[in-house]
Formats: C-alpha cells, structure tokens, sequence
C-alpha cells in the first residue's frame, strides 16, 4: 500500500508546532510533502482568494493551500481553539480551517484533515487520538505516534533554552526581536528582516527562544492578556523591557493584525526608556524599507552604548 | 466627593443608562452624542490600526471626563477572541496617562451588574436594582419596538424626514416617562403615529427589502455607519435590521433563543467552531435573509474587524446558494460619506434592475 502523503502548508502554525505535527505523521506511517518557500506567486494567489482585508499571514496561507493541493491526499489544518483553560487564539488561526475549505470546495472537495484543539472539552492527547484514527485504524500505534510527537516537541524546546542561555552569555550588543513566529520566520513577509539585522554584528533574540516561565513572571501584575499566543509574545516583550542586558527591542507585527494593534500600544505606552522600533509588515514591504530602517536603529544604538560607555568612563576618572 | 457615573454612547444606551442609575439614586452623566469632535480626540490617542468603535468610546469617555464623571462603565473584559474585551484595558491605562483620575468598570454580563452598584453604594438594596432594571428593560423593548416601526414606515412616509422626526418625538417621550404606566400607553399608540404619516396608496409589498448585517456597535451607533438606515429608508428600500440594545442584554445574559438558534442550527453549516465577535451570527443572518427572499445584502462593519472579516469569507458562497446580491462596507474615521453615498446608490439601482428583470421573466 501507498503511504499516504499529508501536506504542510508552510505558514501559520506550521512554525510553531513542526516538530511535533511532522513526529506524529511520520511515526503514523505518513509522507509529509512540504509547500515550497513563500514566493511572490504563492502570495498573489492567497491574496485573490481572500478578503482584502485579513492580515498578510493568513492570505500567504491560502496561497500555500492552494499550491500544495494537487500534491498530496489531505492537508492539515487543525482548529487550534483553546490551547489552555482560560485563554483562546485569534478568531482567523480559529476558523482558518473553515474558509479553506471554502476557498478549495470547488476543485478539491474533502481534501481537508482537521481536528480540534480545545482544552476546555478535550485534551490534547484525546484530540490528536480522534485524528490519528481517522489514518490508521490501531488505536495504540497512534497513542505511541503521540508519544514519541511529545516527547521530540519537548526535546526541541530544551534545544531552544540551551539556544537562548548560549545568545545571553555572548558579549556584545543584544536587539529583542519580538513577534508573531508565522512573521519572524517567513522571510518572504519579513523581506529577510532577521539575516539583516544579523548582518549588523548584533546578537538577536527572538521572541520564540524566551522560555515560556520567564514570560510568565514578566506578566504578573499586568491585565490579563486571553490571547494565548499574544500572551506568549508580549510575556517576552515585558521581559525585554525590564532586562539590562537587552538593549532595544523590535517590534514586528503585520498590518491589520487585531491582537497587536492594541498589546503594542500597551508596551509603547509602559515603555520607559528603551529603544524601541515598530513595524507593520504587508505584501507592499520592499526590502530597501526593512534596511534603512534596520540601518538606522543598530546605529542609534551602537551610538547610545558608546555614550554610556563614555560617561562611565568619564565618572571612574 | 460624590461619585458621578458615565458610560460611551452607542444609539439609545444612554436613556437606558439614565433611567437605570436615575432610578437608584446614583447621578448619571450621559456625555454629547458622538461627533466629529468625538472622533478627533478618540484617535489622537488610539493606535493606528485598532477599530473604529475602541477609537469611539474612547472619545466619548474623554469627554465625559471633561465634564466631570468619576465613573465609567464599560461593555467588555470577559473572554472572547474579539478585540472589545480588551478595550477597557488599553483604555484604563490610556486615560490614567492621559492624568484623568476616575475608576472604570468593564461588565460583560447584567449578572456582574449587582456586584458593580455594591461597589458604588453598597447600601442599595437588591430589590431595588432588580425593580429598576425591570423598568429599564421594558423602556428598551418598547424603542426597540419604536426603531422597527420607523424602518417600516419610513419608504412609504409621505412628506421626506417626517418618520425621524416622529421618532424623535417618542424617543423624547420615553426618556421622560417614569413610570410603567406611561410607557405602557406610549406603546400602545406607536403604530397609530407612524400609520398617520404614512403614504395611503402604496402598498408595502412592492418595495425592495434588504437586510442589515454585521458587526453590533457599528450597525447601531448612527454616526458610525453614516446614517444607513436613513439614507436607505429614503431611496424607498425597506430595511431590516434584528440588532437592538435589548438583544445584546439577552445575549449577554445567555438568554437570547434566536442568537442560540442561528449559532447551533444555521451557521454550523460553515463555520463549525465560534471565531469570537459576530461572524456566526453574521453568516447565519445572511443565511436566513437568503432563504425569506430579500432582495439585498449590506455587511457593516469596521475597518480591520477580526470576526466579520472571516464572515465576509462565506458571503460570495452565500449569495450565489440563495441568489442574493451583497455589499460590504467596512468603516473608519476616513471613510468619505460621497464614496458610502455612491457605492449605496449603485447597489439599489442594480437590485432594482434584478428585480424588475425577474418579474417580466
């Protein structure tokens, strides 16, 4: 028998849970095909099929659908609903798996793989159960496939920790990078914003490496955030804010993107001191933008830390 | 220092509110009606890409504090995935930067409404709030009832402007009533007012029906959706628009049958799990106007809305399923009132020329 091919649109979730939707698959007995990289074709593609005004991430996301479709059996689009008991994810990564099915019902009919993930009804592992059956029809295959996908997940975060400890130990001038994954990592939405800034000598901490306990403690005393994710991001950008070893802070956010166009107005407004820099990224983002940007901030603060050098200096003599 | 309570504006909330918090003895402010001036002081201090109702209520606070409220009750600070029950606080630390000293109040439910006035004077009685919310109710369902009938008239009125100036009229006569007696009696003479202006020849029937749907605030609050009823009531269009003051207490208190029936029964066809806001409602009412035969759909909603973007997702399905024509608009502070005016006038045009198409066929 064919394995059966699952296809992952790169985009959306896919950053953030890979490593264990891909463990699960594969121990399944799946093949997974991969969309390509965002491209400008991908992205015309998603924004013809969507509304005008949802934000850049999700139409990239219908153009990955739509690429991938031919290739492959089902695609998998879970409903990531409410990943823990009193918070929820954004009403377009809820539905998502509803309006592609919209956009694909005429040419491809049931070519969608969902399950969905509320905490508040089922568990985790009681959702993934449900999904893994509809593959393969060994109840305990799929609960060792789950398995193993929790525990690949786990290791992939201990690597992130190791990653962080390690960028927070090196010398030299430190720059939050704070933002959605699905924006940070795309570097077709970001115009390669991450390598740019890499490329001016400055050690980057992105907002997926800061453990999830240390965004925790940064929130206590501030109004209850329920988007989870946001929760997440703006955990780490708090964080920031109060670290000395962190010198600016970058925030990245995508046109039209609900949650953030409120939760970044909060860390401008509490922001004392810091130098910060926000950006909305669209499909009209043209890379020389991104770069004199990028250019103009390092070199403010390459200028701001040589000043401060220099007074410590000049108060030691 | 005695506490002065306010609240935003949003259609008829303010007789409401000053009838509630009157009745209990609490001094009310309801601030100006929504303005220019309102808009111009809400985004100066709002983020760029927040929606229009955040930049709104935040105006309209503004000017409440200005003239002195010490208190603001707010809509929102549950949990839903819309961005409204994060407004209040965004807000709180806006204003509190702003250097205004005053306490604000989110309520997301009538059942939190009973710990909120415990709060201001906990010497008033349950009894008491229970017998004023009860009068207030009734005042709500009868200018609900007032509103509808005024979309019903207003196509067939027979001298322009007289429907909003009745209803104007009555809308005065209910802030002033205070007992349920006179509420009762203006109730039972709202169909005899606007029958006497009505034009005696033309039958209902004829008229071309369109239905209102979309996101709460934008499609109640007037001067957020630049007056569409009125503007469409005058071209000769019978509107039909299900969302009301009291309907958002109902739903609030988790009693409302219709909304229950459209989210399990009707919207589930497309959308399976609740995105948060009123996308299922949405998509349900749109459903629902398809299969009673209107002629028209108009989606109102603001610029950026998460859930009514996703609604307008399944509209294009929709319309072509039941055969009806749609039109979204979507509202913020630079919308021009020409470009709502034309796009309007082009829609009603060309569903009267469907209209008329069908008939011969």
């Amino acid at each position: 028998m064919a394995k059966m091919k699952i296809g992952m649109p790169k985009s959306l979730l896919w950053f953030k849970y890979r490593v264990f939707w891909e463990s699960f698959f594969e121990n399944l007995g799946c093949e997974i095909v991969h969309s390509p990289q965002t491209d400008k074709e991908i992205v015309e593609r998603g924004v013809r099929n969507s509304v005008d005004e949802i934000c850049i991430p999700v139409k990239v996301f219908y153009g990955h659908c739509l690429e991938i479709a031919d290739a492959c059996d089902y695609i998998f689009v879970p409903r990531y609903w409410r990943v823990s008991k009193d918070s929820i994810t954004c009403p377009k990564l809820i539905t998502t798996a509803d309006t592609v099915q919209q956009i694909l019902k005429e040419r491809f009919p049931k070519k969608i793989l969902t399950t969905t993930i509320n905490i508040k009804i089922n568990s985790l592992y009681r959702s993934f159960l449900r999904l893994g059956l509809k593959i393969n029809k060994n109840p305990f295959r799929v609960a060792r496939a789950y398995r193993q996908a929790i525990k690949d997940q786990r290791e992939h975060e201990i690597c992130k920790e190791r990653e962080f400890n390690q960028k927070m130990a090196q010398p030299g001038i430190k720059l939050a990078v704070i933002g959605h994954e699905y924006n940070l990592f795309d570097p077709y939405i970001n115009q390669e914003l991450i390598a740019e800034i890499e490329n001016q000598e400055v050690n980057v901490i992105t907002s997926d490496l800061v453990p999830h306990s240390i965004g925790e403690e940064s929130l206590t005393g501030k109004p209850n955030i329920y988007w989870s994710y946001e929760r997440e991001i703006i955990g780490a950008a708090y964080w920031a804010l109060s670290s000395d070893k962190i010198s600016g802070v970058i925030l990245i956010s995508s046109f039209n993107c609900g949650p953030d166009s409120l939760l970044y107005e909060q860390i401008l407004l509490e922001n004392n001191d810091k130098p910060m820099l926000t950006m909305l990224l669209d499909e009209n983002t043209s890379k020389e933008t991104i770069k004199t940007r990028i250019d103009a901030f390092v070199e403010l603060l390459n200028r701001k830390v040589n000043i401060k050098d220099y007074e410590r200096d000049c108060q030691l003599t | 220092m005695k506490e002065i309570v306010s609240l935003p504006n949003c259609r008829y909330a303010g007789i409401g509110a000053r009838e509630f918090f009157g009745g209990l003895g609490i001094e009310v402010l309801i601030p100006p009606p929504i303005s220019d001036k309102t808009i111009m002081i809400g985004e100066k201090h709002s983020p760029a890409d927040v929606c229009y109702p955040y930049k709104l209520t935040l105006g309209n606070m503004v000017e409440a504090l200005e003239q002195g409220a010490t208190i603001i009750f707010m809509a929102g600070g549950g949990r839903g995935a819309c961005r409204l029950h994060y407004y209040s606080k965004l807000q709180e630390i806006t204003l509190k930067k702003m250097g205004y000293d005053f306490k604000l109040i989110p309520t997301s439910q009538p059942y939190e409404i009973l710990d909120n006035m415990r709060q201001i004077n906990p010497h008033i009685s349950t009894k008491k709030i229970i017998k004023s919310f009860r009068f207030v109710w009734k005042k709500l369902k009868t200018i609900e009832r007032a509103h509808n009938l005024s979309l019903q008239t207003r196509p067939v009125e027979s001298k322009r402007g007289q429907t909003t100036k009745v209803l104007k009229e009555i809308l005065k006569e209910i802030d002033q009533a205070h007992t349920l007696k006179t509420i009762k009696s203006i109730r039972k003479s709202l169909p005899e007012k606007f029958d006497s202006i009505k034009e005696n020849h033309r039958e209902q029937g004829d008229l071309l029906k369109i239905g209102i749907l979309g996101e709460a605030y934008c499609v109640l609050e007037p001067y957020s959706n630049q007056n569409i009823e009125e503007k469409l009531g005058e071209r000769g269009v019978l509107v039909s628009q299900k969302t009301s003051e009291a309907g958002w207490i109902t739903n609030s208190a988790k009693l409302n049958f219709s909304r229950w029936w459209i989210r399990e029964m009707v919207a589930k066809r497309y959308l399976k799990v609740p995105g948060g806001g009123e996308d299922q409602q949405s998509v349900g009412k749109a459903m629902i106007y398809g299969k009673n035969g209107y002629d028209g759909l108009i989606m109102i909603q603001p610029r950026t809305c998460l859930p009514e973007n996703v609604a307008q997702m399944f509209l294009p399905e929709i319309s072509q399923k039941y055969n009806i024509p749609f039109l979204a608009l979507s509202f913020d502070e630079n919308t021009s009132e020409t470009a709502v005016d034309n796009r309007l006038e082009a829609f009603v045009e060309m569903i009267k020329m469907k209209k008329k198409r069908n008939k011969k066929i």
